[in-house]
């Protein structure tokens, strides 16, 4: 087993929490030294599924949990939303109006394709992929954007296979972790037929948004459905 | 709080308007507090009086399928859980409506008042319920009102490891 594969299956092996601690969580869940426990976390971090400070982390467990197949195709997702840049104007409807109209972006993805797919969880942020995004990210900047942490607007450089669109939304979702990984089961749902690769959910989620779409959507569970 | 477009809203005002005293939990309660994040057309709340599956009948609320607590609205395709006894993660329904927060909604096409659960009550059951999607809210509560916490409060409604783990948690999602 490689290094990689090791400090993977450490953080399968976490149970799940909002935030771990090195010193009480994962060193002691590996039972490897203290200097191990750290890299493994670096390696982590570089792949994107995990964020730390000082000694405390967040694990993006949806990414984590994903068999080993699923995820070098989660790959090009992770980096993109690792290296995505946040802009705010008004921070409101606005700013998705004036995206919308301005921007030369390729792709919407994440919460408003899901939305305009699923008609399932309410969008909050636009997420999109450009092409060239310092070209982007200096257009928004002219326009009076500010990057920053709280902005609804989220650039995203186009890295990776976007040939089926709704496999790239797809993996996105799961690739974001969160309240995405329930769009990504409503995608699977609703269009399984389109996925190529397909990842690993939680039971109780996948009857939750399958219960919410029947209701909602008036959504019928395919008979071939993968999730049935 | 100048409160972004949000469906969900516009519904929690027409169900505060239907049943009055509601306190909602959740998605909304994370909405009305921060001004962010998601959810589907399923809203929670708590009733601070007692009312009968008739009562909720009459106004449109109407029991549906095998869900304890699901009901359908009278503006469809929203949907419900109503959360009447009992407690919520830990927190009786009681201390969720009587300590629940009152915002004020001014639009130029809204004027209303909505109760949500308190922020720090919020918090505690957020915490407890320890799903992907609760770590995300939590995450969004601590970028939001980190320094609108009451942390005297929050350490007086749980034990104080318990207490102890949400602090650095949400000073955590903080730096993070």
């Amino acid at each position: 087993m490689t290094k990689q594969e090791l400090a993977l299956l450490s953080a399968q092996r976490l149970d799940i929490k909002p935030v771990y601690n090195m010193k009480d969580d994962f060193i002691p869940s590996i039972n490897k030294s203290r200097r191990t426990a750290y890299r493994y976390r670096k390696y982590l971090e570089s792949l994107g599924i995990l964020k730390a400070a000082r000694g405390s982390f967040i694990l993006n467990t949806s990414v984590v949990a994903q068999s080993s197949l699923l995820l070098p195709k989660l790959m090009p997702s992770l980096d993109a939303l690792k290296n995505g840049r946040r802009f705010g104007r008004r921070y409101n409807q606005a700013d998705m109006k004036f995206i919308e109209k301005q921007a030369d972006h390729q792709l919407v993805t994440l919460d408003y394709k899901v939305w305009e797919l699923t008609k399932y969880q309410y969008p909050s942020d636009l997420y999109v992929y450009v092409k060239d995004i310092n070209r982007t990210t200096n257009y928004l900047k002219e326009n009076k954007f500010k990057e920053g942490r709280k902005g609804h607007i989220i650039i995203l450089p186009m890295l990776g296979d976007f040939t089926n669109e709704i496999q790239r939304v797809y993996l996105d979702c799961i690739a974001k972790g969160g309240r995405s990984v329930r769009d990504a089961i409503a995608i699977e749902l609703l269009y399984g037929d389109k996925l190529q690769f397909r990842g690993r959910f939680n039971i109780e989620d996948i009857r939750n948004v399958q219960e919410n779409l029947r209701i909602t959507t008036n959504y019928e569970i395919p008979l071939q459905s993968p999730l049935k | 709080m100048k409160y972004r477009y949000n469906p969900l809203l516009n519904e929690a005002i027409e169900i505060t308007k239907d049943l009055g005293d509601v306190t909602f939990i959740g998605a909304v309660a994370v909405f009305m507090h921060t001004n962010e994040g998601r959810e589907s057309r399923d809203l929670d709340f708590g009733i601070a009086y007692q009312i009968t599956d008739e009562q909720l009948f009459e106004k449109g609320y109407i029991k549906y399928g095998k869900r304890k607590n699901g009901y359908s609205t009278p503006r469809p395709p929203f949907i419900v859980d109503i959360y009447r006894n009992g407690n919520i993660n830990g927190i009786s329904i009681d201390t969720i409506t009587s300590t629940a927060e009152e915002f004020k909604i001014d639009t130029k096409r809204r004027h209303a008042v909505v109760k949500a659960a308190k922020l720090e009550v919020l918090i505690t059951m957020k915490y407890r319920a320890n799903r992907v999607q609760d770590h995300e809210d939590l995450a969004t509560i601590a970028r939001n009102r980190f320094q609108k916490i009451n942390w005297e409060y929050l350490r007086n409604i749980t034990e104080e490891i318990e207490f102890n783990q949400i602090k650095s948690a949400m000073q955590a999602f903080l730096k993070i």
